[in-house]
């Protein structure tokens, strides 16, 4: 056992050599391969080396195609906005809502009525008590967003439009217009309580 | 044997690649960057953080949050981000214009906190977390975080508990006689994380599902029979 | 370079002068400096890897310590690493590279003394780095966490090192290269570029926003895959020809892999999406794939060296070396793993990545360096080296506690990336799902915690029995004259 590093003591004085093995020439073929399969992964994910394209994007012409262009693009994406700060939280962005907290929005009947009256009532005042959802029963309490935040008829109509038309969810009713706001929601502005389901049920929804 | 200098550009060369691609690209591209304006809103994205907030970051740095929390989310369908609420969109560079230094993290020991100012928690909660985040695991389950209590001051209370006093539930409350007050370090993180929001609308994120289709008059809606956007309003209002 | 270099460099040295130095001489010059570079190496491995036992057990027990600001996570964790970087990893590299410098080039170390004052100002800018993170001056870059008034010393001191090892390098009788002086030399210079690069534009002039995350990786990847790995290959390249008394199988293999490393190890390595325009992650992922092809090259040159050689009785030293080998390999491999599109989705953020970093460090770099300096500490001291019996035992534990730390968090990484990836799976038990594999993880970092210490304390046994002959020594021609 001692002995071993004595004899490598021993050897100390010759450096080692080397020999001149040639490359296999299967790493030179790799180098290939991987170059290659390389420039066909910067082509697909490379974006087209724009500053302005990030991943799921392809390229600066998705980009661009993609940007809000009618007017309605513009209220959706601003419906969006107003999502985000308001109703996001409870309601998640996935508009499936979160158990114990929020009821969801993807596919809820409420929702999805041919008139929006009740839903701006309810964006409006904010809901109390029990409340059947997608055939589930919640019993929450829904602060009144629209007023508390006090959102502008406008605001309201891109929040609703964004809510019932959003595809990602499932939703494809139909948009709801600053007319149609003003209208639900005049009889209940001054209004400071949550509104039941009771009361809601007196609004035609069709 | 006078190669000696030449070889040593080449190798320079070669290695100096690495920060032609890496760092010089990116810094031509991105280094100049400045802060966008909304077409609809103008307002400015990203905005300066608040002076406690930014003093928060500071705090975050100091303690090495982001060894254990990212800041940076993947777009949807990538990775479970999305439905886990981490972010509404992806990350981009645009996000952390004026973060200095920039921490985007490396690893989710702990979840990632690019949009916890997003998450409606709470002061309360968060401070809370950061005393002990015991106290706020889910179900009671352990939580791994390390609990920070040199970021708050144990008080003995004077004539009334102080308003700003830490509500710990029973299991956790300091000795009785005794109130846990955050220390301004505490606070400037909890200004920091309520900062944290990366949802602004950005050219260079379109919504996927182009939404162009929405002014059409196709609906799912159970019995679509009016969806006439000019309607009388007077039809609609039913008193209550 | 090639050409010069065609006639072999077999040991039969051409230049006459060279046989004018004999080993033992060129040993003795290295002496102080090489020594104080290990010992001081040495602590600071027993400092990190103490560190990195309370970094693993408040993984989780996080309450573990947790009253002291000093030692929360976020400050013993960078403080642990960068510790193993600059404070054992650089300093043993500047004792072998100075100590090869030598042999290879047959030539004295010159004012050893410039060199000892070097290294205190290393230690002295180390110790007041590591301080400065624990008191949270971090700078909160990843790898540069040293705070800005620590990184003046240390480049000082790497300056004084680095010319003073250039010299050793110029002043060289043996006019042939052997591919060991390749990769130390441009590792020498490579340092000092990142080092002020990175300094530069993250501390001095910052970069905005995002292209900070660029130089970091940057950095980091230049720092481990670069530096770390060529210094590291370069003694692989030596050691195995060396204690197995066989010709290095490959000239061409090792030009290969220098060149690959060199080109392909410095991309950063960064997540599919992390916040930067796609094309940089792309680039990133690309050429650092290519990573693969020097470290095939790497292990086929250890493989010629070593095919057929049987010993009656297997170096303990040699074993370290091999499993250096090893693990860069997996550390490379790992790497390159996760930037592979489908699989980043399930790795980013998870401890396979920092479990990377482990196989690098300890597993690769720590084993080929423990193995050098127990071939280099006898040699220069002039004392008999350790017992076998000794380095056996050592290297035993070194490796266990690598594997099982390495094994069990690179597995504890898979689970916790697929947990992540499940959003039926609340965070709470991801977190819950990673517990065994870090406890598990905390026996390996215990066993490199006694690895250190056992190196420290066979180092110091061999500093005292050269003090004692050299005390001896100077006893008898005392009593002569």
């Amino acid at each position: 056992m001692k002995s071993a590093p004595k004899t490598t003591q021993s050897q100390n004085g010759a450096e080692p050599s080397v020999n001149f093995t040639p490359v296999p020439v299967v790493i030179f073929l790799l180098v290939g391969i991987l170059f290659y399969l390389g420039q066909l992964y910067l082509d697909h994910y490379g974006g087209g080396f724009n500053g302005k394209v990030y991943g799921p994007y392809d390229s600066w012409k998705m980009v661009e195609n993609l940007q809000p262009k009618g007017a309605g693009d513009i209220v959706f994406a601003q419906g969006r906005k107003i999502y985000d700060t308001a109703c996001l939280a409870c309601h998640q962005g996935s508009g499936m809502g979160s158990a114990g907290i929020a009821p969801p929005l993807a596919g809820s009947e409420w929702v999805l009525a041919a008139k929006p009256d009740r839903l701006v009532r309810i964006a409006h005042l904010g809901v109390s008590g029990p409340i059947t959802v997608k055939g589930v029963a919640w019993n929450m309490q829904m602060p009144g967003m629209g007023r508390d935040l006090g959102l502008s008829d406008e605001d309201m109509a891109a929040l609703l439009t964004y809510i019932r038309g959003n595809k990602e969810w499932g939703n494809n009713a139909s948009v709801v217009t600053t007319e149609q706001v003003k209208a639900a929601r005049d009889p209940v502005r001054e209004r400071q309580t949550q509104i039941t389901v009771e009361e809601l049920s007196s609004v035609p929804d069709q | 044997m006078n190669y000696g200098p030449l070889i040593f550009l080449g190798i320079f060369f070669t290695m100096s690649l690495s920060w032609l691609g890496l760092v010089l690209g990116p810094n031509l591209q991105l280094g100049k960057q400045a802060p966008e304006q909304n077409e609809k809103t103008g307002a400015l994205y990203p905005q300066t953080r608040s002076g406690l907030a930014q003093q928060g970051a500071q705090i975050y740095r100091e303690n090495g949050c982001f060894y254990c929390h990212s800041q940076q989310v993947g777009p949807k369908g990538f990775s479970s981000d999305f439905e886990r609420g981490w972010g509404e969109r992806r990350t981009v560079a645009a996000d952390y214009l004026f973060d200095q230094p920039v921490m985007a993290g490396s690893q989710r020991i702990g979840p990632d906190l690019a949009n916890v100012g997003l998450r409606q928690l709470g002061d309360n909660f968060l401070l809370l977390h950061i005393y002990n985040s015991q106290i706020t695991a889910p179900d009671g389950k352990k939580s791994n975080m390390p609990s920070y209590p040199y970021l708050f001051e144990k008080r003995k209370i004077g004539r009334a508990v102080s308003v700003d006093a830490l509500k710990l539930p029973e299991k956790f409350a300091s000795e009785p006689g005794y109130e846990i007050v955050p220390r301004q370090e505490a606070r400037a993180l909890v200004a920091y994380l309520r900062s944290l929001k990366a949802n602004a609308p950005l050219f260079e994120l379109p919504s996927l599902t182009p939404s162009t289709n929405v002014v059409e008059e196709t609906t799912n809606a159970p019995a679509a029979t009016d969806t006439n956007a000019a309607q009388p309003s007077a039809t609609n209002s039913t008193p209550k | 370079m090639s050409s010069s270099t065609q006639q072999s460099c077999d040991g039969s040295p051409t230049a006459a002068n060279s046989e004018l130095l004999s080993s033992k001489e060129i040993d003795a010059s290295c002496r102080f400096p090489v020594f104080v570079f290990f010992i001081s190496a040495a602590i600071w491995f027993l400092v990190s890897s103490v560190l990195g036992l309370i970094v693993s057990i408040k993984l989780h027990s996080p309450n573990f310590l947790a009253g002291c600001e000093w030692l929360t996570y976020g400050r013993i964790r960078p403080a642990q690493l960068d510790a193993m970087v600059y404070g054992f990893a650089a300093q043993a590299a500047f004792g072998v590279t100075l100590w090869l410098f030598c042999r290879l080039g047959r030539t004295r170390l010159f004012a050893p003394g410039v060199l000892l004052l070097a290294a205190k100002l290393w230690n002295i800018g180390i110790a007041i780095g590591t301080a400065g993170i624990l008191a949270g001056h971090s700078t909160g870059f990843e790898w540069l966490e040293y705070p800005r008034y620590a990184s003046p010393i240390l480049f000082v001191a790497y300056a004084l090192i680095g010319i003073w090892a250039v010299l050793t390098f110029h002043a060289r009788r043996q006019q042939q290269l052997f591919p060991t002086q390749w990769y130390l030399l441009a590792a020498l210079f490579w340092f000092a570029w990142i080092y002020t690069a990175a300094n530069m534009l993250l501390i001095c002039a910052p970069v905005r926003g995002v292209v900070q995350i660029c130089v970091t990786a940057w950095y980091a990847s230049n720092l481990l895959n670069v530096w770390l790995s060529a210094i590291g290959v370069g003694v692989i390249f030596y050691f195995i020809p060396k204690l197995t008394n066989r010709p290095l199988h490959s000239y061409y293999l090792a030009l290969f892999a220098f060149w690959g490393i060199a080109l392909f190890g410095g991309w950063g390595f960064l997540n599919v999406n992390a916040p930067l325009p796609s094309w940089i992650p792309s680039l990133s992922a690309v050429l650092g794939t290519i990573m693969i092809l020097p470290v095939i090259c790497v292990a086929l040159n250890v493989r010629g060296t070593m095919a057929g050689y049987k010993s009656a009785v297997p170096s303990p030293i040699l074993n370290l070396i091999r499993f250096g080998a090893f693990s860069f390999v997996v550390a490379q491999l790992m790497n390159v793993v996760a930037v592979i599109r489908p699989l980043n989705e399930i790795l980013a953020f998870t401890y396979f990545t920092s479990t990377q970093t482990h196989w690098l460090l300890l597993g690769f770099f720590a084993s080929v360096m423990f193995g050098a300096i127990y071939y280099i500490a006898p040699l220069i001291l002039n004392v008999d080296p350790p017992a076998a019996k000794k380095i056996r035992l050592h290297s035993m534990v070194l490796i266990a506690g690598v594997i099982i730390y390495g094994v069990a968090l690179s597995i504890g990484g898979i689970v916790q990336g697929i947990n992540l990836n499940n959003s039926q799976v609340a965070f709470i038990d991801v977190v819950k799902g990673t517990f065994p594999f870090l406890h598990a993880s905390t026996i390996g970092s215990l066993l490199i915690l006694i690895a250190g210490l056992m190196l420290l304390l066979n180092l110091l046994s061999l500093g005292c029995r050269a003090g004692c002959g050299c005390f001896k020594n100077s006893k008898k021609s005392e009593v002569r004259s």
